[in-house]
């Protein structure tokens, strides 16, 4: 009975159940094997692509960092040539500024001619008080002189006392002996100091006759007939700018014949000649009998004028002399000993 | 609904000295052949798995390595199922032949203890995926 309850195993059913089981499973197994592949495949494929992307950008940032290297560095070259720049004007300034100096000095300059010109001027009034000067040192000394003579006197009225008491005594002798010497040596120093005065005397009496004569004879010069003198030469004008700039300097009577010392007057007149007319020479101009504007006029105390004129065609002559530069009549009472012709006028 | 079993649910006094269970062949053919089937299907997974392990390790994917190692891990548990499916219809197979030659056994001796009615409900049992039939007889 038992066999008649036991259930038909369904066969079929089995088989049929374990085909669907076989072919589920083998489908589910290929499907995951292809999902986890192509997961992993598509994975790899996008990791490749964000490495790419990443090189890209890690190109891309180095070459940033290259430009911003490179916009420093002309960051840097702009703010050097802004620092030179900033020097440039900063030279500028000081150069603006070194320039109203000199002008501030030019002006100083131009006022301290203007006064020279001032001071020029009164030198015609400075020499005539010189010259009253001069005369009364010679009066002095002529008192002196007559002093002197006196007491020569008085001198020579002693020696003949004593040459009387010297007849005197024998014990007198030797006391009117030395008296004798002594007044003897007084006699020979009186006698010297009187040839030292009356060489003194000369010479003041030569130097005042000079200055006497020269001062008689003097010819008033300025600016103005420089400037009236430029008008017809320009070279004769610029000689005598020169001369009255000199005289202006005080240069004296020297015989160095130095700018710095001072000059005799044919040094100073081959000094001018040089610095007006370049390359000539007293030695070198040729002697003329009809002296021109600029030639040069010797004179027989060895004086070398410039003959010039002034500003109403008046001719005088200048040049260096004992008792300084000085512009005089062109006879000035010392004969003449010939002329230079040196061509200022033509040129 | 074979003629088999309808033999043998009606207990037919012409019983053959050492009969097998009625429709053993197709019964263990089947078992067989689909275990045969999810093993393959089992061994191809893990093959894939695998493969997957050997291009992540051997560099070819890049930086995508980590990924392949994952997939393989991933396929070989997948693998697991089709291979304990298997693996169950192989001891099937084996169960079904031992359950036959008992049955056969018992068929010889002409079945003194009735045993054979046992073994033929765990042979349904299996048939019909009746657990409870099936432990059963164990």
């Amino acid at each position: 009975m038992r066999e008649a309850l036991a259930p038909a195993p369904d066969i079929a059913g089995l088989v049929a159940r374990e085909r669907r089981i076989t072919i589920i499973v083998a489908l589910v197994v290929v499907a995951l094997v292809a999902a986890a592949g192509g997961f992993a495949w598509n994975t790899m494929l996008a990791l490749d692509h964000a490495q790419e992307r990443i090189e890209v950008a890690d190109a891309a940032a180095t070459a940033a960092r290259r430009d911003a290297e490179a916009a420093r560095l002309g960051a840097s070259s702009a703010m050097a040539e802004l620092q030179a720049g900033r020097a440039r004007f900063a030279e500028g300034v000081a150069t603006v500024n070194r320039a109203k100096s000199d002008l501030l000095r030019a002006t100083s300059s131009l006022e301290s001619v203007k006064s020279a010109l001032l001071r020029t001027r009164s030198v015609v009034a400075v020499r005539t008080l010189e010259r009253d000067k001069a005369r009364a040192e010679a009066r002095e000394l002529t008192a002196s002189l007559a002093t002197a003579n006196e007491r020569i006197a008085t001198l020579q009225g002693a020696y003949a006392t004593a040459t009387l008491r010297a007849f005197g005594g024998m014990g007198r002798a030797t006391i009117a002996d030395i008296w004798i010497g002594r007044l003897r040596a007084d006699v020979a120093y009186a006698d010297t100091r009187l040839e030292e005065a009356q060489a003194m005397v000369a010479a003041l009496k030569d130097h005042i006759g000079l200055t006497v004569a020269l001062s008689e004879h003097l010819h008033p010069v300025g600016s103005a007939d420089a400037e009236k003198l430029a008008d017809s030469s320009d070279r004769l004008g610029r000689l005598l700018s020169r001369v009255l700039d000199m005289r202006a300097q005080n240069i004296r009577y020297s015989g160095a014949n130095k700018p710095s010392e001072g000059f005799n007057s044919p040094g100073f007149t081959g000094y001018v000649l040089g610095r007006v007319a370049r390359g000539k020479t007293l030695t070198s101009l040729p002697e003329t009998d009809t002296p021109q504007l600029g030639d040069i006029i010797r004179y027989q105390n060895g004086f070398d004028m410039f003959l010039l004129q002034d500003a109403e065609g008046e001719p005088f002559v200048i040049g260096m002399t004992p008792v300084g530069i000085a512009a005089l009549e062109p006879d000035f009472g010392v004969p003449r000993a010939g002329a230079l012709a040196t061509g200022i006028f033509q040129q | 609904m074979t003629g088999e079993l309808f033999r043998a649910r009606t207990g037919s006094p012409i019983r053959k000295a050492g009969s097998e269970p009625p429709g053993y062949e197709r019964v263990a053919g089947a078992f067989r052949q689909s275990g045969q089937w999810l093993a393959a299907i089992g061994f191809l997974a893990a093959a894939a798995s695998l493969v997957f392990f050997a291009a992540g390790m051997s560099g070819v994917t890049g930086s995508a390595w980590l990924i392949f190692v994952y997939a393989a891990g991933f396929m070989l548990v997948v693998s697991l199922l089709p291979l304990a499916l298997g693996y169950r219809r192989i001891r099937r197979v084996a169960f079904l032949g031992r359950l036959r030659d008992r049955w056969i056994q018992l068929d010889r001796v002409g079945d003194p203890d009735d045993q054979i009615a046992t073994l033929r409900r765990a042979y349904g049992g299996l048939i019909a995926n009746d657990v409870v039939a099936r432990v059963g007889v164990r």
